[in-house]
């Protein structure tokens, strides 16, 4: 039973992660209509501006914590000022391929600016566990799923209650009509890009702290993809759950089922390989993933 | 009239096509009479970027001092460093510029064994001398004419691995994790193959995919396994990440590596958390007064920036002497060769290189016609978790473990 509560707080571990990009992921594409392929990369930078702030510039990590947020923002603002901004109403392939031109191009300036090396960003949970009846998590890990339980019931909140974020609701739902009842529409595509920026960087904070910084940690962002497609692209709520599905899942699937050995076939690592193929059997039953509304065309 | 001139002139194309001919039968592709040219791939942009600026480091150091004292045999070494971005695409694109474009004698150093076996019907049917790292055992098993490997191979490094192990505690229960590609398997191999010669086995395997980072489940099946030796077929950032995992579950596991993770770095990453951890190398730690290394750091004192590479104590100094044991090989198969220089003498020469004293650093360099890999020996290190260095516990020594 023990085997299983740490399997289990593992995947919320990873599952946190992956639902705070695939967060992003929705928001951007409920408000804008743009999947943002460079949303792993947006962890990434938001891990490297930490590491320089704590690691480099020698700021207590709580100060380098908001210091990252901030920026990771500011990033997404600029990048939707500058790229974005023009494309609204434009095909969705166009708009992809913008996006997976941006993560090149993120990926590239991350390397002139930090290397291609691997870095230690040193937290306050470092190397620290908490023992609780013979389970033991680490600290990092547990203070990954709270800061983003928290920020989960604040982004929900923020979505059903504020103005702004009934406004951004009904930006994704008809920007025409939005438009002409007073919301203005750009701003609210800026503040999308902006949160996706935030949710993004508070990922690649947390993942860089379970791990390290470096440049192929945004690869993370195409299973967050996976997840948030899994939970269902119009769905805060479905992105949360289809992270922490993801997660629960490929920590299952790598305790039980990765380095089986049949007669001379050999499974290798199943792990990476779970997250796509639930994603897969449950977009076979409900195409629209788990919480998606389902289209209906009248004709 | 014009019938005349027609033959008169495919006859004149014919003689000159014939004297071309000749003159090309009797050129060496990048050999002239003052110059040698040489290819070294590295990786400088792709998943293994970080391994290839200290090989080409060490490669335009040593080319610098041998052009420096005369050349061989009245050639100097033109060296062209080319990034072949580790996969075996991108190492076919840059095997096919060295030898059709730059037109380059040999090449005497390709990162990355996957790469190498794409590019290797290329070197044979272009008769050149192919060097490749991370060689594994299809590269000298059954041999290859064109193929020299003087570095290690990975499924000797395990099985020293394992057997060093063995010796120390014979009931131990070894585990390993390894990357899921050509490198891991090779390594899962060897070990695999030294623990049943010594009456043993490998009670748990877990692979991982490359760029893998989270290893929770990996280590906690191997302590589900009650494994009291992990062997890691790893490379660094996921080498770091198991010690840190090891930490956050307060377990006295043992860990052993290979070569690729005996570098400076996993010091900063991991800190005094890698103290314990070992790995098994053909390279002695380059802060060693061995006379190899001496040797190395003067040289590259005189002709390189030695600031930047060895004097730098982050630097991955096991990667700038494997670069030099490579191109160290390689000259001395160019000095045995002779002044008549061809692929057909280059490979005689490299397989008259007879224990090459490398003054410590690694295994001396020996090459013969029936062997084209130097050695399968290796040394055993100890991360000194206190003094951020690596420490040699065992010495020098081959497998007993026989290749399979």
């Amino acid at each position: 039973m023990e085997k299983i509560i740490e399997i289990v707080l593992s995947g919320l571990s990873m599952g946190s992660i992956y639902s705070l990009l695939a967060l992003g992921f929705v928001l951007i594409f409920k408000s804008t209509g743009v999947l943002n392929f460079a949303q792993g990369e947006f962890a990434m930078v938001g891990a490297f501006i930490c590491y320089t702030f704590a690691s480099l510039m020698k700021l207590p990590y709580l100060v380098a914590f908001p210091i990252a947020i901030v920026l990771g923002a500011v990033l997404g603002v600029v990048i939707y000022a500058l790229f974005l901004r023009r494309m609204i109403g434009e095909s969705i392939f166009s708009t992809i391929m913008l996006t997976v031109g941006l993560a090149s191009i993120l990926t590239s300036t991350a390397g002139l600016i930090w290397g291609h090396d691997v870095y230690l960003l040193a937290s306050p949970f470092t190397n620290k566990v908490v023992s609780i009846r013979g389970i033991i998590l680490s600290q990092g890990a547990l203070y990954t799923i709270l800061v983003s339980l928290i920020l989960f019931i604040v982004f929900l909140r923020f979505f059903n209650h504020s103005l702004l974020g009934i406004s951004m609701k009904g930006t994704a739902e008809d920007t025409d009509t939005a438009g002409l009842m007073g919301i203005n529409v750009r701003m609210i595509h800026m503040i999308a890009w902006a949160i996706g920026g935030i949710v993004a960087a508070l990922a690649g904070m947390f993942l860089a702290e379970q791990s390290f910084v470096r440049l192929e940690m945004s690869h993370v962002g195409i299973k967050a993809m996976a997840a948030a497609i899994l939970g269902g692209m119009d769905s805060i709520a479905g992105a949360v759950l289809g992270g922490v599905i993801v997660g629960i899942v490929e920590s299952f699937a790598s305790s039980y089922l990765s380095g089986l050995e049949f007669a001379n076939f050999h499974t290798g690592d199943i792990k990476e390989v779970a997250a796509f193929a639930v994603m897969i059997l449950v977009l076979m039953i409900r195409p629209q993933g788990i919480f998606g509304k389902e289209k209906v065309e009248r004709v | 009239m014009k019938t005349r001139i027609l033959i008169g002139g495919l006859a004149l194309l014919s003689a000159l096509l014939f004297v071309a001919n000749g003159a090309w039968a009797g050129q060496v592709r990048g050999v002239t009479d003052t110059e040698v040219k040489i290819a070294c791939l590295v990786d400088l942009s792709g998943p293994g970027k970080y391994g290839g600026p200290p090989i080409a480091d060490a490669f335009r150091t040593y080319v610098a001092w041998i052009n420096d004292t005369g050349g061989i045999h009245g050639r100097k070494i033109n060296l062209i460093v080319e990034d072949n971005g580790i996969l075996p695409n991108t190492t076919m694109i840059a095997a096919r510029k060295v030898l059709l474009k730059d037109e380059v004698f040999a090449l005497a150093f390709n990162l990355g064994s996957a790469g190498s076996s794409a590019i290797l019907p290329l070197c044979e049917q272009h008769q050149a001398v192919l060097m490749p790292h991370g060689a594994n055992k299809e590269f000298f098993i059954p041999g290859n004419k064109w193929v020299f490997v003087p570095h290690t191979v990975q499924y000797s490094m395990a099985s020293r691995a394992v057997e060093y192990i063995l010796e120390t505690n014979p009931k131990a229960r070894i585990g390993m994790i390894y990357q899921d590609d050509g490198f891991g398997k090779e390594g899962l191999d060897g070990a695999r193959a030294a623990a049943a010669y010594m009456g043993s086995q490998i009670v748990q395997v877990a692979p991982y995919r490359t760029g893998t980072i989270d290893f929770s489940s990996h280590m906690s099946a191997m302590r589900d396994a009650k494994v009291d030796w992990i062997v890691l077929w790893t490379y660094l950032p996921q080498s770091a990440a198991i010690i840190k995992q090891k930490t956050v579950m307060n377990w006295d596991v043992k860990l052993i590596s290979n070569n690729t993770t005996g570098v400076p770095p996993l010091f900063a990453l991991a800190g005094a958390e890698a103290d314990g951890y070992m790995l098994v190398t053909p390279y002695a730690p380059g802060w060693m007064d061995l006379p190899g290394i001496i040797r190395i750091k003067d040289l590259t004192k005189k002709y390189g920036d030695y600031e930047k590479t060895l004097g730098n104590p982050s630097y991955p100094d096991y990667l700038y002497m494997a670069g030099w044991g490579y191109i160290e090989a390689f000259v001395q198969g160019l000095r045995m060769a002779g002044r008549d220089l061809t692929p057909e003498s280059i490979v005689t020469g490299l397989e008259r290189v007879r224990d090459f004293d490398m003054g410590g650093v690694s295994p001396n360099i020996s090459f013969s016609p029936d062997s084209h890999v130097s050695s399968f020996s290796s040394l055993v290190l100890r991360a000194n978790g206190e003094k951020g260095r690596f420490e040699i516990i065992d010495p020098i020594k081959e497998p007993k473990t026989p290749i399979q």
